[in-house]
């Protein structure tokens, strides 16, 4: 029952997600409603199967490959879903190991009526890699002298395994074998590639002398070099400089493989020359040579960085151009303030925000403040519709009360994230004297009165966008207690609204905005309506009403002491059983508002785990399977 | 169709049949049958996604979608295939390279693989044995694709980023692929830089970063993309064509690098490796080969022929003395003795046949070898002989497929029995005695890999074949891109070179001047492998084709056999780089070309009635990349009676005429010298324009036919730093 209800809540909750468009943007652009009040959280707990360890054991102990393949692969999987206690299945893994070795094993191959050995699969290789796996994932480096034991065969596959996870675990008797592997000429490029990143990870000086060779080689592949320049970089960090410059020559290499290997080689250098380098390699025409050097003269320290600071801003890979980001906040001045506020209009979205986020921090800083506000007005008095965004959500959250004027003018912009955040903006800015404004524009909305040029702009923006924005000037209407709004914002209150399409997000937020507009004044006619609006469930085919309307009426009964909505309220609080459902915990907010009842706590709410589990062994492997055709 | 199935719970030697719910024994429509169409299976992560509550609301956050799916339908409509992808949603894949027998093409789009070496090890098999992988880049990890390709699959990872400017740079001068401008895109597509080796050829570049390239891996063909999906397709617009589906009126649409890969990696495109599946086993090009292995025979014609003209013939003898004996009514009995001896001889030289040959098993296999797999992919045909009828225990523990053919075992009730992972069994199979044949596929294991590295030298090609795992090699060569065979002649560490007197003529792919029997059976197979146009190999790689003693094959007949067959091997040419300042001959042959149309490159047009003049586009190998070339010789064998056959060069200064012959009879020969001639474009493209002229005057108005038989090009040059 609890999971059919988990899953009801799931699919309403997809609905819901699907619903808050744009709201997921920008993560700064927060409705008020959802936090006033603050409904309490139960902690949702993902729901695992029972621990099915000791039937995987069984099967894992029969003689059929098939059996033991699935359940090592059931281990693995269940210890990446968090499942407890598959420590215990180390043991019976290395036993079943240790059968496949025994020539009279239990699924021993038979003979063939035929000499050549090499002939057919083997399960049993099959059987190998999924216990191999299943103790990597397990990550029990106890078992490394076994598994090590088991890369010493033939199975290239078992090697390309088990050795990235020895090199993991440091497992130092591999070293040998990585060298004795770079020494001959007619190793594979496999084994090649296994021996030069396990050496790397266990940082084996004895291995430079053949990595160099291998970065110099001209015979080599790129691909090999790259991967052998990779691990110098690791094991040495001094002293590359010369091989570094030897690759990209004095007058700089026309090939992209030697720049990406000389910046591999002073990945973890410093001192004077490779920092000099590496600042020639940041001004790499090739960004992917450019981001190896740059975040290593980060690293070091961002100073480093401010000598290429033009070319790495004006990049057109957005990782270096963040690494430039970085560096004007990390060396903030006055000068620097105009291109890092430059970058609000970035065009990645990750970057722009980091670059407001920066821009907000600095003005934590008294010297910095003006000039950050002056920045941001000059980008929000520009056209770009990505500078206008994120100079919105910054001037306000620094609380720049003249920038209501300008927001304003946003509402009607043509693009949903302007003026959505615009409409957030004059919420969060909270200028009484825009309202009259506001509430000019929130009645523009086709169908609330007669159509003008705003009706004709709102009627090109995606519905969603208008929802989310009238949602915010409702609220901002609410939270002023602005009484010309009441009439206006009462007509969301039913569920169909005639010639208009509005938004659920809309109608939530007028009926919260009504709490507070009627905030202690009882008004019977509205009470019954919201208590129509709380009381319309879902009933056959009819959806009923929206859960974020049904919870916004229950907190606005609750703000105009409305004591007659008891029963209703009372039919859809809290029980003690822990629920996820907003209307509930709303219910039980009104009944401690209007009566004082104190509602349980939340606790927490077990909801199944995303996973399917689907090819887990279920069932006790009891008989021999056998599927027959033909 | 309907399928009806019983089903039996078995434990040990005992089994009980399990009756279904309803009152009937027999289930039904336990599968659909559905006609048999190309699919397209996608392996996808399960959608990440995180519970995330806010303010008393619970809700889903999707990290991840999945809306790829809706690429590889837009790509299955661009070659009218239905928009049917068959998800896969199990955790693990099968374990066995049998279970994709049904898919033609698979794309990996997902990371969980990692996690599956079994399933990675299955696929990798389907992969080898002729499947068509999809791999993108972006969307997965390389630990699974290592476990697909290898550990080191030929390219190395830079790093992954994300761009919002894209532009598809399409394969060269011409091509149709080639975006007209830069897009902008306001979510950025993920975009994977990788350097790649010289196993891949690149087909688009963003930024100068290969955007997708392939590779063949034995029998199949890897495609790598390492772009994300909007950079490959864009919304469908009212201004675009209809869907290709009715039920997805929003399919996106294309971009032109995506339509060019969706056509050349379609599954109904003709296999890399050649095919030999025909209508019936007996046309199978393999089928002599293993029956005269066998050694068994049924009576000849001839044989026959002679018994039954014998019997005739002492007939009309004896008719003839009896009458004029007098005695013709002792006809009435002779006649009937004597058809009843004639029988008689027929059953004892049918029984003389039969026993002459004891119970054998031949193969016939195909090879393609992956260099950097040491498990080789095996089909082929097998040929099973037994003297005497009765059961037959075939069994494997060892996996493989053996399809023997059943034809009259009809009414026969036998079982497949499946027991474990790569081990089944036949049970209650009876086969009448004398030989019978089946198609199998199977792996082998050999101690060391099997490769053929070769590069340009002043000599011509120069390898080595490293095969040390393969035992009686011979009637070997190379097949260039051109489709032109050369004879190749291994010293005993395998070091080999070819030039120009190794060219074998048309029709010829054994060098020896006096064939025995095996050998005439080898060429046949030879000719139906690389001259039919429907088994063709669709690449521009070089192979190197060799016949072995077989690989062994892992079923098992519980019966002393003799073993016999022999094993065609493909192997992949390897090119490595050519040093700089190197003096090299790339022979006839290894040049490939194109005709350019504005619309891209197509196959140029060899023959006709019409007058023509295309452009062609001869591609250098890139293993002697960059090059400066010191002369060039075109090769040209024309039959154009009564026409001018006109050869042309694309300078600086324009168009330059080379060479211009009437009604062409011998080879024409063109000597192309001086660097304002020999102007190659970035990719390493010469490009010259061929002409053939309308004939004077045509008295019944239908036109002579002409014939562009060969046109091949020899470079002589000298390697640069690169």
């Amino acid at each position: 029952m609890l999971r059919a209800m988990g899953l009801i809540l799931i699919a309403l909750a997809v609905f819901l997600g699907a619903a808050s468009w744009g709201r997921a943007s920008d993560e700064a652009l927060d409705s008020r409603m959802y936090h006033d009040p603050e409904l309490p959280s139960p902690k949702i707990v993902m729901a695992l199967p029972e621990n099915p360890l000791p039937l995987w054991l069984v099967a894992l102990g029969r003689p059929e490959a098939d059996y033991q393949c699935r359940a090592a692969l059931a281990i693995v999987l269940a210890h990446k879903e968090g499942i407890k206690g598959l420590e215990a299945a180390v043991e019976p893994l290395l036993e079943a190991l240790a059968r496949l070795d025994s020539p009279a094993g239990p699924n021993s191959i038979a003979p063939s009526n035929q000499s050549d050995s090499g002939t057919g699969s083997s399960p049993n290789a099959l059987v190998r890699l999924a216990v191999a796996r299943a103790l990597i994932e397990l990550d029990a480096r106890q078992t490394a002298p076994q598994l090590f034991q088991q890369t010493q065969g033939g199975d290239r596959r078992l090697r390309e395994l088990i050795e990235p996870a020895l090199a993991r675990w440091t497992f130092r008797p591999a070293v040998p074998v990585w060298l004795e592997r770079l020494r001959r000429p007619d190793t594979s490029a496999g084994d090649l590639l296994l021996a030069v990143r396990g050496l790397a990870a266990l940082r084996e000086l004895k291995a430079t002398p053949f990595l160099k060779e291998l970065v110099h080689s001209a015979q080599a592949s790129w691909p090999t070099r790259l991967e052998a320049a990779r691990a110098l970089g690791v094991i040495q960090n001094s002293g590359l400089e010369p091989d570094a410059r030897s690759l990209v020559g004095e007058t700089g290499s026309a090939d992209v493989g030697a720049r990406l290997a000389a910046a591999w080689l002073l990945r973890h250098h410093q001192g004077e020359e490779a920092i000099g380098l590496l600042q020639t390699l940041g001004r790499d025409p090739e960004p992917a040579v450019d981001l190896i050097a740059l975040e290593r003269l980060l690293e070091i320290s961002s100073k480093h960085v401010l000598p290429v600071i033009d070319s790495a801003l004006a990049s057109p890979d957005a990782k270096v151009r963040e690494i430039a980001v970085e560096t004007l906040y990390r060396e903030a001045s006055l000068e620097r303030l105009t291109l890092l506020a430059d970058k609000l209009d970035d065009e990645y979205s990750h970057l722009r925000i980091k670059a407001r986020v920066a821009l907000h921090d600095l003005a934590a800083k008294p010297q910095f403040r003006d000039a950050i506000i002056r920045e941001g007005s000059r980008i929000l008095s520009g056209q770009n519709w990505r500078g206008l965004e994120q100079a919105t959500i910054l001037l306000v959250q620094l609380d720049h009360k003249p920038a209501a004027k300008r927001l304003l003018q946003l509402l009607v912009c043509e693009r949903p994230e302007v003026s959505i955040a615009a409409a957030w903006g004059l919420r969060r800015l909270d200028v009484p004297e825009t309202l009259p404004l506001v509430f000019s524009h929130f009645r523009s909305f086709r169908g609330l009165s007669d159509n003008n040029a705003t009706t004709a702009k709102l009627d090109q923006m995606p519905p969603l966008a208008v929802d989310q924005q009238f949602s915010h000037l409702a609220q901002f209407m609410g939270q002023r207690r602005y009484q010309p709004a009441e009439a206006t914002l009462r007509r969301f209150v039913p569920r169909i609204m005639r010639a208009a399409l509005v938004g659920q997000e809309t109608r939530a937020a007028a009926i919260w905005a009504l709490g507070f507009i009627l905030e202690g004044n009882a008004d019977p006619g509205l009470a019954r309506q919201l208590e129509e609006r709380l009381s319309d469930i879902p009933k056959g085919l009819d959806p009923g009403e929206d859960p974020r309307v049904r919870r916004m009426s229950a907190i606005t009964l609750a703000r105009m002491k409305s004591k007659e909505s008891e029963e209703t309220l009372r039919r859809f609080k809290l029980t003690v059983k822990p629920s996820l459902d907003p209307v509930a915990h709303a219910c039980s907010w009104a009944m401690q508002q209007l009566f004082g009842e104190v509602p349980p706590p939340p606790g927490s709410v077990e909801l199944p785990s995303p996973a399917t589990f689907k090819n887990w062994l279920h069932v006790r492997p009891e008989s021999k399977p056998a599927r027959a055709s033909g | 169709m309907e399928l009806q199935a019983l089903i039996y719970e078995r434990i040990g030697d005992k089994e009980r049949l399990l009756l279904p719910r309803t009152e009937e024994r027999v289930r039904s429509w336990l599968a659909n049958y559905v006609t048999r169409q190309s699919v397209t299976a996608l392996l996808l992560d399960v959608p990440k996604t995180e519970y995330v509550f806010r303010g008393g609301e619970i809700t889903t956050k999707v990290l991840e979608a999945n809306d790829v799916v809706d690429l590889v339908r837009a790509v299955r409509g661009a070659t009218s295939l239905s928009e049917h992808v068959r998800l896969i949603t199990d955790e693990f894949l099968p374990p066995t390279a049998d279970a994709f027998d049904g898919v033609d093409y698979f794309v990996l789009a997902s990371r969980r693989l990692a996690d599956d070496p079994p399933g990675q090890i299955a696929l990798s098999r389907w992969l080898e044995q002729g499947g068509r992988l999809w791999v993108m880049l972006d969307r997965t990890d390389l630990d699974a694709v290592a476990g697909v390709l290898g550990i080191a699959p030929g390219f190395h990872i830079v790093d992954r980023t994300s761009l919002t400017r894209v532009r598809i740079d399409g394969r060269g001068l011409g091509s149709r692929d080639l975006e007209s401008k830069v897009r902008e895109l306001e979510q950025p597509v993920d975009f994977v830089r990788v350097e790649l080796g010289p196993e891949f050829t690149v087909l688009h570049r963003v930024n100068g970063w290969p955007a997708s390239f392939s590779r063949t891996i034995g029998r199949g063909k890897v495609l790598i993309t390492t772009l994300g999906m909007d950079a490959w397709c864009r919304p469908r617009t009212a201004d675009d064509p209809r869907s290709p589906f009715d039920l997805i009126p929003d399919v996106p649409v294309l971009m032109p690098a995506m339509e060019y890969l969706s056509q050349q990696f379609q599954p109904s495109a003709a296999p890399i490796f050649p095919s030999l599946d025909l209508p019936t086993k007996e046309g199978d090009a393999f089928a002599p080969l293993v029956i005269g292995d066998i050694g068994y025979s049924i009576v000849g014609v001839s044989t026959a022929s002679m018994v039954f003209g014998g019997f005739l013939v002492m007939l009309l003898v004896l008719a003839l003395g009896l009458r004029k004996w007098g005695r013709l009514e002792m006809l009435s009995w002779i006649g009937p003795v004597a058809a009843l001896s004639t029988g008689l001889a027929f059953v004892a030289l049918g029984e003389v046949s039969r026993q002459a040959v004891s119970p054998t098993v031949a193969v016939a296999q195909r090879i393609a070898v992956n260099p950097q797999n040491q498990e080789l992919s095996v089909t082929g045909l097998l040929g099973f002989y037994r003297p005497n009828g009765g059961p037959a225990h075939i069994r494997t523990t060892r996996g493989g497929l053996l399809e023997l053919d059943m034809s009259g075992l009809e009414g026969q009730t036998r079982r497949m029995v499946t027991t474990d992972i790569d081990a089944w069994h036949w049970e209650n199979l009876t086969l009448p005695a004398g030989a019978r044949l089946g198609r199998f596929r199977s792996v082998a294991r050999t101690e060391e890999p099997i490769s053929c590295v070769a590069g340009f030298g002043p000599n011509g090609l120069q390898g080595k074949l490293s095969a040390r795992a393969c035992s009686g090699l011979g009637d070997i060569l190379i097949q260039a891109p051109s489709r032109r065979v050369f004879s190749v002649r291994p010293t005993t560490d395998g070091a080999f070179t070819i030039g120009a007197n190794d060219l074998l003529s048309a029709g010829q792919f054994v060098a020896d001047a006096v064939l025995s029997d095996h050998q005439q059976k080898r060429q046949a197979i030879y000719r139906r492998l690389l001259t039919d146009p429907q088994a063709a190999r669709s690449s521009d790689d070089s192979v190197l084709f060799a016949w072995a003693d077989p690989m062994g094959v892992p079923f098992d007949f519980e019966t002393e056999l003799h073993w016999v067959g022999s094993a065609l091997i493909s192997i992949p040419v390897e090119f490595g780089h050519t040093t700089p300042d190197t003096a090299v001959v790339v022979p006839r042959g290894f040049v490939p070309f194109r005709r350019i149309l504005e619309t891209g490159p197509i196959l140029p047009t060899l023959e006709g009635q019409e007058a023509i003049e295309e452009h062609l586009r001869f591609q250098l190998p890139p293993s002697v990349l960059p090059l400066h070339v010191e002369k060039a010789r075109l090769i040209a064998k024309v039959e154009a009676p009564s026409r001018r056959f006109t050869v042309s060069v694309h300078t600086k200064n324009g168009l330059v005429k080379l060479h211009s012959v009437q009604s062409p009879i011998d080879p024409v020969l063109i000597d192309i010298v001086g660097d304002d001639l020999l102007l190659m474009d970035e990719q390493g493209g010469l490009n010259l324009v061929i002409a053939v002229s309308e004939p004077p005057s045509v008295d019944d108005g239908q036109l002579p036919k002409w014939d562009i038989q060969a046109l091949e090009l020899e470079v002589v040059g000298r390697t640069l730093k690169r």
